[in-house]
């Protein structure tokens, strides 16, 4: 199998570009962001093309799951050290639309989790319980064992549990 | 040895946090514009004159895209009835699928594809591109249907790759000469006022299921997985449109010359 051309990847874009966009959209919850997130995905596609796609759903949908929790990490660890201020300037600049509700506030809670576990435990949970992969899909798009997949997804649960339990909750 | 993950196995917190994740929906007009912006940015990026192999791999690629959608859906056999009904896709004279899909609720461009036994065939995807491929006369032809612009290629006669690829029979014959374990499901469906019986397969991680009538006649595959939901309506020797799977460029389209390699 050779690597995808650019003619190629446009019809892909086409085909899955809304498949990448509600992938990030889910994981970021903003909308300029999921935007980012679909652009860079196909774009890296063209620049940097794979050799092996076994299940291009499947791989998209791991590449834009992966490219949006780099962003949120990213995302948190700026307001870490930005002062108190500058973070409300950047969060008023595109509020979460559901900000405010109840489903809104624990998706929230659960990114600003999800943006402390490692990259990897991060990856798999979301590709498995938020975009609903089978373990052999994640080994297959990540190039993973099917055992190390279960075993980080075993861990991030373990780490996520503890982060929610309302005891242990770091709400802002 | 690890036990397997199970998505049941969250707590109840850990479960309401994750389906607020899920089931958090993107407002449409904005998905719709991010999309566009894509295949616009994705445009600009692409040479002014597209050469003849950009056009001969769009062409296969959109075939290729349906190879992508059909082939996970290819079930076992190993049954007389589910046999007959992999006879029927290999002895049909013509083909006409609609492919619809879903994903996590957001619609996905409908792609339909019409095929005659010979390779001829006609894909479209969406309103917006048309390929057209007659592997007998080596010839192609891609149209957009925005622009009004068409590519008429004459396939190198030493890279018949992209031809072979838009082959349908290609991946009728992956489809007849699978091997898997397939279920007979118990609960009949009405499609087009038939009842259709279905068997269920499961490949890569995807769901499958097609629908046959009495004749096991195949009517309607479904697939499931990867976050994807698609449906497949499939309608085996019905009449294809004169005219529809010609490689001439229609009237009212401008022909865009490939560059030489």
């Amino acid at each position: 199998m050779s690597p995808p051309s650019h003619a190629e990847v446009a019809s892909l874009a086409r085909q899955y570009g809304r498949h990448v966009y509600l992938a990030a959209y889910r994981v970021l919850g903003r909308h300029a962001s999921a935007e980012d997130v679909q652009q860079d995905v196909f774009v890296k596609l063209l620049q940097s093309p794979p050799h092996q796609v076994s299940s291009w759903p499947a791989w998209l949908a791991t590449a834009a799951t992966r490219a949006a929790i780099d962003r949120l990490r990213r995302q948190q660890r700026r307001q870490r050290l930005l002062p108190h201020w500058a973070q409300h300037r950047l969060d008023s600049a595109e509020p979460e639309p559901d900000a405010h509700t109840e489903q809104g506030e624990r998706a929230q809670r659960l990114r600003q989790a999800l943006a402390r576990l490692k990259p990897a435990e991060a990856e798999c949970f979301t590709l498995r319980c938020v975009q609903g992969l089978e373990i052999d899909a994640i080994a297959r798009a990540t190039g993973m064992s099917r055992n190390h997949v279960s075993v980080t997804l075993h861990r991030a649960r373990h780490a996520l549990e503890a982060a929610l339990a309302p005891e242990n909750r770091h709400d802002h | 040895m690890t036990t397997d993950f199970s998505i049941d196995s969250l707590s109840p917190t850990l479960d309401a946090h994750v389906r607020s994740l899920r089931d958090a929906t993107p407002d449409t007009r904005r998905a719709e514009d991010a999309q566009r912006a894509l295949e616009d940015r994705l445009r600009r990026t692409r040479a002014p004159r597209l050469r003849r192999a950009g056009w001969i791999g769009a062409a296969s690629a959109a075939v290729l895209a349906i190879a992508l959608l059909v082939l996970p859906t290819l079930p076992g056999g190993g049954q007389n009835a589910f046999a007959a009904i992999q006879q029927q896709l290999r002895d049909f004279t013509t083909v006409h699928l609609t492919v619809t899909q879903q994903s996590g609720g957001m619609n996905m461009p409908t792609i339909n594809v019409w095929a005659e036994r010979n390779g001829r065939t006609r894909t479209d995807i969406s309103d917006a591109t048309s390929v057209i491929v007659d592997p007998r006369q080596h010839q192609l032809l891609t149209l957009l249907h925005g622009p009004h612009m068409a590519m008429q290629v004459t396939l190198p006669a030493g890279g018949q790759d992209a031809a072979k690829q838009a082959d349908p029979m290609h991946w009728l014959k992956a489809l007849a000469q699978f091997d898997g374990p397939v279920t007979e499901l118990d609960k009949p469906r009405v499609i087009d006022g038939v009842i259709t019986h279905g068997w269920k397969a499961q490949q890569h991680g995807m769901a499958m299921t097609v629908w046959a009538d009495a004749q096991q006649m195949p009517r309607a595959i479904d697939v499931q997985g990867h976050g994807l939901t698609q449906h497949l309506r499939v309608r085996l020797d019905t009449a294809i449109p004169a005219g529809y799977l010609s490689t001439k460029v229609p009237d009212g389209y401008t022909a865009m010359q490939p560059d030489q390699d």
